[in-house]
């Protein structure tokens, strides 16, 4: 795994822990199970004096839905919106990316992180991005979850 | 000390995050005002009394520094302290922010005891008692 990717998966892992009491690991691709009806894939872009790039996550509809009852402090049997949904996977890899940021390059350069996009994809859409070498696999509370980063440096 | 409190964020996930934070330091927050940027924050700010300001930066219509700027040049909400709740990780900007007139700095993720201190720090601790 390159450097790049543990500091992803480290702050993956950190987030969704501290954000939504929800617990990581890296995993292998084999590992996870099939793939889900329906998920979010989520892409937020940074540019930077020292870098540019881009940090995405996708992940079941399911946890997107169970991310947002945690984040939103909702009780038992209380629903959340497919807005709401989306609200909290928008929120969460902006705080990835900032933590991402760090980890990769420091406590000094200045980031600008654009307004994270969010769409609907299929399972066979899950399935080719699974099989991209560019992803990376997690396990969040046993849902299974793919990431990937580009961090291009600029000088 | 009742405190009145405004949480500006264009994401409901993150004003409902800082709601629930505030509750879980066990502050007494009699009344929590939202806003989704920075116009609707200054709207809320001519209108009530509000003891601190828990403020994102990037948010659409009016961005955080602007709506800094503009409580800066009015006698009265310059009083009203700011403390910004971002991502941001760069130190470089984060002293920017505190030469803007910026109180104090959270970084997302955050910890209930963070926003306690931040409030304890900027507001006094003997002011306000603890909600048990």
């Amino acid at each position: 795994m390159t450097e790049l990717n543990e500091h992803m998966i480290e702050a993956i892992c950190d987030v969704l822990e501290k954000l939504a009491f929800m617990f990581g690991e890296n995993a292998e691709k084999e590992e996870l199970s099939e793939p889900p009806e329906q998920a979010f894939q989520g892409e937020i872009e940074f540019t930077g004096d020292v870098a540019n790039g881009n940090f995405g996550l996708i992940v079941p509809e399911s946890m997107c839905r169970e991310l947002a009852v945690n984040m939103l402090g909702k009780g038992p049997g209380e629903e959340v919106t497919p807005d709401d949904s989306k609200d909290a996977i928008q929120e969460t890899l902006n705080v990835i990316c900032g933590q991402l940021l760090t980890r990769a390059a420091g406590d000094q350069p200045v980031f600008n992180l654009s307004v994270p996009k969010v769409e609907v994809i299929s399972g066979q859409q899950w399935n080719a991005l699974a099989q991209d070498e560019k992803t990376s696999a997690l396990l969040i509370d046993d849902y299974p979850v793919l990431a990937y980063c580009k961090f291009e440096r600029t000088n | 000390m009742p405190l009145s409190v405004l949480l500006v964020d264009d994401s409901k996930t993150v004003r409902s995050v800082i709601a629930k934070a505030l509750r879980l330091a066990q502050l007494p927050v009699h009344e929590v005002y939202e806003a989704s940027n920075g116009q609707e924050a200054l709207d809320v700010l001519e209108e009530h009394w509000i003891d601190i300001v828990f403020a994102d930066i990037n948010m659409p219509v009016m961005n955080g520094i602007e709506m800094v700027d503009r409580m800066n040049a009015d006698g009265l909400m310059k009083t009203v302290p700011v403390v910004v709740v971002s991502t941001e990780g760069s130190q470089t900007r984060i002293e920017e922010l505190r030469r803007k007139g910026v109180r104090d700095y959270v970084r997302k993720p955050f910890a209930p005891e963070e926003i306690r201190e931040v409030v304890d720090k900027i507001l006094g601790a003997p002011n306000h008692d603890r909600t048990e």
